[in-house]
């Protein structure tokens, strides 16, 4: 079929702060071609025990950094990735990666040298945030937005060029920062373009062209779908999303960052319902973590349009899908200048 | 400890009509499993089990040919005459379990797919979604079907859009499926977290007298079918769930069970070896009434016949579905007036507004359902025309 040949071995140990540990141990080897690929799955069972033990070191540094709240949600996971790509039987390049990192209730908590970050105990109730108060997005967040808002558009085509906000800027992308979901391999063995969806706030149209590239990411990328109807559903072979916005803002001095939020009704709902883990952030009494999550309603569109700027450069993000998954990608905190009472809907029973 | 291997081969087809690289085909084969020890850890791995194990799973059969699928995808297209990218999946295979006390049989697995969208020339996109059992090149080949598709684009293509407002309705077989599957069918899954206790659901008024619904994996004709379940129950017989609007039994899997005290009910299901069985239907099915679709037409006088919805989805006590096309109903005939866009919403309990129930249960051809990020090409639906005193519409 092709003169190229991909081999990935993708080894993931997972370590929560409570319960059993799951680990896994992958290895995928493709021949490629340009209008489509053999895939088979190879032997791996043993995972390098070394990352369970660097897992299980990093939970212990960083779990009296998670907000009590926060705690027993938390997730290490310490991987190891390579691909090897052949052409015409010669050996290619090969690119190994490591990693680190911790997930708490939709939040990415990215390790470095052990430190995880400000430590923040105390907590506060939503009833004593003040419904004044202004409403930000972090990068989580802002991921699921974008997410649900290309969802919406892409039920009709006379979405296309519509507006939501001048400074986004939307790019699917292979590349990830999280290695088990980066691989920018095209059919026929190239490298996959990147593509831009939302150019300065316009959606640029559905992606048909790339339907190929997508589902051999998905393959490859999200190999845990691989036996399922992975490309029926057309969010699953969605790429990954590289968020920005061209504007910056300075912090107010307070403000409520909802960190993460996952849909309670279908993506395409125009009104979708979302519980939001969230922090509350003020200069005199610095970070508090939600004690509880909080439920809003409102659109993506809007939402969205009443964004003022970044908060901060992008950092790695995660769409928490409840079908198709999770799904990291990058996006900056952004503030908005919605007040919490024009979306609050209530606190989830 | 117990273990989960699958050995399968897969096709995936992309398809957006006829032309260079219009189509992409991919072939997959695989072989994996899970292991679970006693404590709970668990590893999941590709290729043959560890020696220890002692169990290989045989080679899959062949599968769908990617060609002839991608024929019969581009024939689609072509035969709609719009712009329209579908994509195939096929899962043929085996999967088995093993425990300490148990060693269940080899079971095939066989399933497909398609989904896609059509755009009309309103710019509008169609979904489209059919699945279940063995291959799908009967239903890609089938004019009939094609034909159906057809129609509903050219008719949402002069089709109003939807006004949001409570309405009387008639729901076709195909429509009231979706709601039968969201409102009935997910409110009657025990919860995936054991650790939750929804019996307390049991006894709850959920739909109008004249609706009765089991749940039965064996099912003639049903999109599903297995006697035995991804925790290794043995299916013993349709379990019933809702009798005469109320709900009466819910659907388990083996730890759900445990955790209430009940009894499994061969619901526990997986969409691969790698993930856990989780309480899932298999086929719903709704009993027949005994009013025919044109009487009921004729019974609702003034409101809307919705011939089709899509996108179903339940969240809690909610429920919503896309409408894809409603025709307006006067004087107890239908008029040719379309009308498309907005959402069927309600809680779980919408068809207490059913009044009159058909005399003709079909199983829907579209049986994908995800849940808890497992999606199943073979979750089963079956049910009538239905009559509801109000159908609420969103925007």
């Amino acid at each position: 079929m092709s003169e190229v040949e991909l081999h990935r071995v993708v080894s993931i140990v997972w370590v929560p702060a409570v319960g059993p540990e799951v680990s896994q141990s992958v290895s995928m080897h493709a021949r490629v071609g340009f209008t489509g690929a053999e895939v088979r799955s190879r032997e791996a069972r043993e995972v390098n025990g070394q990352l369970g033990a660097r897992a299980r070191l990093a939970r212990d540094c960083v779990l009296p950094a998670v907000p009590p709240p926060r705690r027993d949600d938390l997730v290490v996971e310490a991987g190891a990735v390579t691909l090897t790509v052949r052409t015409r039987g010669r050996r290619g390049h090969r690119r190994a990666r490591r990693y680190l990192l911790a997930v708490t209730h939709g939040v990415v908590l990215p390790i470095s040298r052990g430190f995880v970050g400000k430590r923040c105990d105390t907590v506060v109730q939503p009833d004593d945030v003040g419904p004044e108060t202004k409403v930000a997005f972090g990068p989580s967040a802002v991921l699921t937005l974008v997410s649900n808002l290309l969802d919406v558009v892409s039920t009709e085509r006379r979405h296309v060029g519509c507006h939501v906000a001048s400074c986004l800027s939307v790019t699917e992308s292979g590349a990830s920062p999280y290695p088990p979901q980066d691989f920018s391999i095209a059919l026929g063995g190239g490298t996959a373009a990147d593509r831009l969806v939302f150019r300065e706030g316009r959606w640029v149209g559905p992606a048909h062209d790339g339907a190929g590239d997508a589902a051999l990411f998905v393959l490859f990328a999200a190999t845990d779908r691989s036996l399922r109807p992975l490309p029926a559903l057309h969010a699953v072979g969605r790429r990954n999303l590289v968020v920005s916005w061209r504007k910056t803002v300075s912090r107010p001095p307070r403000m409520l960052m909802l960190d993460s939020i996952i849909g309670r009704s279908s993506p395409r709902d125009t009104s979708p319902v979302w519980d939001a883990e969230f922090s509350l952030y003020d200069e005199a009494a610095g970070v508090r973590c939600g004690a509880v999550p909080i439920r809003f309603r409102g659109s993506v569109w809007r939402a969205l349009s009443r964004v003022l700027g970044a908060l901060g450069p992008i950092a790695i993000g995660l769409d928490r899908d409840p079908i198709v998954g999770d799904r990291y990608g990058q996006a900056p905190p952004v503030l908005t200048d919605l007040s919490l009472a024009e979306c609050l809907e209530g606190v989830p029973s | 400890m117990r273990v989960y291997l699958e050995r399968g081969r897969s096709v995936f087809v992309t398809s957006k009509g006829e032309g260079r690289h219009s189509a992409a085909r991919f072939a997959a084969e695989f072989e994996g499993g899970r292991l679970v020890a006693a404590a709970g850890e668990e590893q999941l791995f590709t290729g043959p089990p560890a020696r220890s194990v002692d169990l290989r799973l045989p080679p899959p059969p062949a599968g769908d040919d990617p060609g002839e699928i991608a024929e019969a995808l581009a024939a689609a297209v072509r035969y709609w005459r719009r712009p329209a990218l579908l994509q195939y999946t096929a899962v043929v295979g085996t999967r088995l379990i093993s425990g300490l006390t148990l060693v269940v049989q080899p079971r095939p697995v066989a399933v497909w797919a398609v989904a896609g969208q059509i755009a009309a020339e309103t710019g509008r996109m169609i979904p489209i979604g059919w699945s279940g059992q063995r291959s799908g090149l009967p239903t890609l080949r089938s004019e009939q079907r094609l034909e159906t598709i057809a129609r509903i684009v050219e008719a949402v293509e002069h089709a109003e859009d939807a006004r949001p407002g409570a309405v009387p309705a008639v729901l076709a077989s195909r429509a009231s499926a979706i709601l039968v599957h969201e409102a009935v069918g997910h409110f009657a899954e025990a919860p995936h977290d054991a650790s939750i206790d929804t019996c307390h659901r049991l006894g709850c008024r959920i739909a109008g007298e004249r609706v009765s619904v089991f749940d039965d994996p064996l099912a003639p004709d049903g999109r599903a079918h297995y006697e035995v379940d991804d925790d290794g129950v043995a299916c013993l017989g349709r379990t019933e769930v809702v009798r005469q609007g109320v709900l009466v039994g819910q659907l388990h899997s083996l730890a759900s069970a445990q955790a209430v005290g009940g009894t499994p009910t061969a619901n526990g299901r997986a969409a691969s070896a790698w993930q856990p069985s989780i309480p899932r239907m298999s086929n719903l099915v709704c009993a027949p009434g005994a009013t025919s679709e044109q009487q009921m037409i004729e019974n609702l006088h003034r409101g809307l016949y919705v011939h089709r919805l899509a996108d179903g989805f339940s969240h809690g006590l909610e429920i919503s579905a896309q409408v894809i096309l409603s025709e307006w109903v006067h004087r107890g005939r239908r008029t040719g007036r379309y009308v498309t866009g907005g959402r069927v919403t309600g809680k779980v309990d919408v068809l207490t507004q059913v009044v009159e129930v058909g005399d003709t249960s079909m199983f829907s051809d579209n049986a994908l359902c995800g849940k808890a990020r497992q999606i199943l090409f073979d979750v089963g639906t079956c049910a009538p025309a239905m009559r509801l005193s109000a159908l609420t519409i969103s925007q």
